[in-house]
């Protein structure tokens, strides 16, 4: 499933993929998997995206009905 | 630039885990290799003694980085089913009766390979020195019969000292030791 929340959230603080995957240590192409959906990152990596985009593990990653 | 920037030219996590589902795929293809090796080497005669002894070490380096990487697994019996890990006499039992049913199959196992190899060798073996000495005249049923038999009392004997001993002197020991130090972290908290 598409992670839309993650990609609005990097948007929102104007940073591109490259710019995320720089501040979490990543490559580019691991920040696009996640965003479509397509690589689970570890828990770890979950909260360096949250760190640095300011959001809860619950705004960007907990999924219920709500956010589907 | 940040502090993880520094590592950005090593693999990340994601890349980590391709690499290793990669590394996995490359083993399983080469054990297939080898086994198919040994199979064409038996059936042409020739001595499959390296290839016998890269599979048997290829996995030994398996189970030994996993135990080095302080991985412990739940003993589980043949059906996958985890056993009891206690010291009561109905849980040894419980492990006991499993030890016997994975030395059976692994010895019925063997016996089957050891009757497909006769066979496929074409009544040969009947010519060899030895089973004219111990069965003279005999015919090729009983031959491959007490063969069979013998290959699987061999592989059961094997099998279930090996198990018994692996089993109850280091798996269980090790399990429970894991376990106790769990709870000990547990009620330090």
């Amino acid at each position: 499933m598409k992670n839309l929340r993650l990609k609005i959230a990097r948007v929102e603080l104007d940073m591109s993929q490259e710019d995320l995957a720089n501040a979490v240590g990543v490559t580019r192409q691991t920040i696009g998997a996640i965003e479509n959906g397509s690589y689970n990152p570890t828990l770890n990596l979950c909260i360096d995206i949250c760190r640095v985009t300011k959001k809860t593990l619950n705004d960007l990653f907990w999924e219920d009905e709500e956010n589907e | 630039m940040n502090k993880k920037n520094k590592n950005f030219n090593i693999l990340d996590e994601r890349q980590k885990q391709i690499v290793q589902k990669a590394c996995a795929n490359g083993y399983v293809f080469l054990l297939v290799y080898l086994i198919a090796i040994i199979v064409y080497k038996f059936a042409i005669e020739a001595d499959p003694i390296l290839e016998i002894i890269g599979v048997l070490v290829s996995a030994a380096v398996v189970v030994v980085s996993r135990r080095l990487m302080g991985d412990v697994e739940q003993p589980v019996d043949y059906l996958n089913r985890p056993l009891p890990t206690g010291d009561s006499k109905p849980e040894k039992q419980r492990r006991l009766k499993n030890y016997l049913i994975n030395s059976m199959l692994f010895g019925l196992g063997f016996a089957v390979m050891d009757v497909i190899l006769l066979l496929s060798a074409g009544y040969d073996f009947l010519e060899h020195e030895a089973i004219k000495e111990i069965l003279p005249n005999s015919n090729g049923t009983l031959v491959l019969v007490l063969s069979a038999l013998a290959v699987f009392a061999a592989g059961f004997t094997v099998s279930f000292i090996f198990d018994y001993l692996i089993g109850e002197c280091y798996e269980i020991k090790r399990y429970n030791k894991m376990i106790a130090k769990l709870d000990e972290e547990e009620n330090k908290q």
